[in-house]
Order: C-alpha cells, then sequence, then structure tokens
C-alpha cells in the first residue's frame, strides 16, 4: 500500500466517523522507483487531503522536507517535487496494520494489501 | 485480425487450483476488456486520475487497462481474499505496480473528489438471497434478486463515488433490466450507453 492508496481509506467501523484517515503502523516497507511524472503529481496533489498524507510520511520517516501546506507547494521546485512524488507513489508499506483511531480496531496489512473486511460481529 | 491491434493482453500467471477460489476469467470478461478497448480514446482523453476496479477477481481487466493506457493511479478491490493474492500475482506478472485492498465494496473508501473511472463486473446471476455469502467463488456470480442485489447497493450511492465527470464501466444482463438501470442513472444525472 502505498501513500496515495492510503489517502483514501477510512475506517469502515459503524462506530467511525468515515472522515478520519487510519494511523499506519508500519512493520516493513519497501521502496520502489516510480516513473515521476509531474502533471500526474500536480493533479494527485489537488485531490489529496494534505495534512493526512504529511502525518502518514512522517509514520514512515520520509516527511521530512514536505511542505507543510498545499499553499506552500510549489511545483516549479522540483527537488520539492521529488520528495512529494517519493513519499506518495515509491513507499509502500508490505506488512504491518491500519489503525482506527476512533475504536482501536487494527485492520492487517500483509504482502501489501490491507484487510479491510470486518468481522461478523461488527457488522 | 492478427497484427492489426497494438493492445496488449495481460499474463494471467494463474492455474488449475486458483480457481476453486476465484473467478476465471471469461466470456464477461473478455467482452469487458474488449469494451474497454473500444472505449480507449475516450477514456485516454478524459485524462482520468483515479481508476479503480471493484470485484477485480483475477485483475486481469485492471491488468489489461493498466497495459493499454498509462497514466492514471489505478487501484483494485474485492471481497475475496483469495481473489486480491490472485491479482497481486497477475500485476506482478505484468510488472505494474497496483495497490490492492481487500474490501467489502466501498466500505473503507473515503474520497471527496471522487473516482473517475469505475470498473464493475459484478456478481450477476439471478439466485436465491442466501446464495451470495455461501463461499468465496459464490460471492463471483450470486447476485441475489434479480442477480441486482450487489449491484444496487453501487448504484445506491453511486454519486458518493464517481467523480462528477466519472464513468462507470459494468456488465449487465438483459434479466438484470438494463433499462431500468439507466433510468437510475438519469435521475443522478449521468448518460448511459451499452458498449
Ligand atoms: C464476475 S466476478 C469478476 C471478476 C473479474 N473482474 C473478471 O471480470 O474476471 C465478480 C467479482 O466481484 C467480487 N465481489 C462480489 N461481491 C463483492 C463485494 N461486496 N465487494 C467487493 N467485491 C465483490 C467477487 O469476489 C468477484 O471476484
Amino acid at each position: 500500500m502505498i501513500l496515495l492508496t492510503h489517502n483514501m481509506l477510512a475506517s469502515p467501523m459503524k462506530e467511525a466517523s468515515k472522515q478520519l484517515h487510519l494511523k499506519i503502523e508500519c512493520e516493513e516497507k519497501v521502496e520502489k522507483e516510480q516513473e515521476y511524472n509531474a502533471d500526474f503529481l500536480n493533479r494527485m496533489i489537488e485531490r489529496i487531503d494534505w495534512n493526512s498524507f504529511c502525518a502518514a510520511a512522517q509514520s514512515l520517516d520520509v516527511g521530512n522536507g514536505l511542505p507543510e501546506s498545499k499553499e506552500q507547494v510549489d511545483s516549479s521546485n522540483e527537488e520539492q517535487m521529488k520528495k512529494i512524488h517519493h513519499a506518495l507513489m515509491e513507499v509502500d508499506v508490505v506488512k504491518g496494520s491500519l489503525v482506527c483511531t476512533e475504536t482501536g480496531r487494527k485492520f492487517p496489512i500483509a504482502a501489501g494489501i490491507p484487510n479491510m473486511l470486518l468481522n461478523q460481529d461488527e457488522l | 485480425m492478427a497484427g492489426q491491434s497494438l493492445k496488449r493482453d495481460p499474463v494471467i500467471p494463474l492455474t488449475g487450483s486458483d480457481w476453486e477460489h476465484v473467478y476465471e476469467p471469461a466470456e464477461d470478461t473478455f467482452l469487458f476488456m474488449d469494451a474497454l478497448e473500444k472505449e480507449l480514446e475516450d477514456i485516454r482523453a478524459a485524462r482520468p486520475g483515479f481508476v479503480f476496479e471493484l470485484g477485480c477477481g483475477s485483475g486481469c481487466i485492471t491488468a489489461f487497462l493498466a497495459l493499454n493506457l498509462k497514466g492514471p493511479a489505478y487501484i483494485a478491490s474485492d471481497i475475496n481474499p483469495h481473489a486480491v493474492a490472485a491479482a497481486r500475482r497477475t500485476f506482478e506478472a505484468n510488472e505494474l505496480k497496483i495497490d490492492l485492498l481487500n474490501m467489502d465494496l466501498f466500505s473503507a473508501i473515503n474520497l471527496p473528489s471522487g473516482i473517475d473511472v469505475l470498473l464493475f463486473n459484478p456478481p450477476y446471476v439471478p439466485t436465491p438471497h442466501e446464495e451470495i455469502e455461501s463461499s468465496w467463488i459464490a460471492r463471483s456470480w450470486a447476485g441475489g434478486d434479480k442477480g441486482r442485489e450487489v449491484v444496487d447497493k453501487v448504484l445506491e450511492k453511486i454519486e458518493t463515488i464517481l467523480s462528477p465527470q466519472g464513468r462507470l464501466y459494468m456488465v449487465a444482463l438483459d434479466s438484470n433490466d438494463p433499462h431500468e438501470i439507466a433510468k437510475w442513472m438519469g435521475t443522478k444525472g449521468y448518460r448511459t450507453k451499452v458498449v
């Protein structure tokens, strides 16, 4: 799971508000080079929740040098853009959990795939 | 005709025993890919950011589109854990970096800007309701009443899932009452056509 995908997830628990993003507990990550496409990245930056992205990047130790807000993103600053690209697209959490901060429920990530299914008694 | 098409077909690295628990690409899968091939230039022109496949099974539909249309971010999901594991192997075999989610419909999705292209070859066979949850493989075809139970859960809140200019590509049988589906989409402000 890369952070772009993480950014579109919320807890499926019925008690949860569906607005908050899930906290990442990373046990293993791999970094893989992805083609850098400035146009695509600019369009994605517009669409993601920036605070959640930065918090998630911090938790994976790739948050250094990221602008604090979307307004501070300077698309002509290639060094900054490459940092965003790296954190958003190239860091893959292969093992760990996604934690619902409202209920404490953990959703396991194995082989890079988050298991967001609820148990029968949670439906 | 051989040699006329530039399209690339995905490698499917799955075999006999995989199909016990995962939907084996069948006529509907191939029709879906043919339809996407016809729509390819249209989809490209719309410059989608997010392409999402619901119920990816073996992963071959997403792999097909990702091989033939570079640019968007692809995400694929399935409720069946065997399916997401199989799709992961398919994506790897085609050197595609595509994230997978093991998830029931959109239960863990929170994407306010919406999905630009949603692909769904749903469980569409009319069956008794109970059959839907009878096994992982049954979930690939068992559609309950009129074959519409799973489809309707998606269509009910389609406007919260798709972006305003978003598209949904979906397989429907005559027994699923596609006219009624088109009418429903119309009430939500979407146009419908048969590909
Ligand atoms: C007809 S199969 C299509 C598989 C593959 N996309 C293809 O075309 O070969 C339908 C798929 O939808 C999945 N599915 C059924 N109900 C689902 C649900 N509630 N949430 C997510 N996926 C679901 C099934 O597990 C199955 O893989």
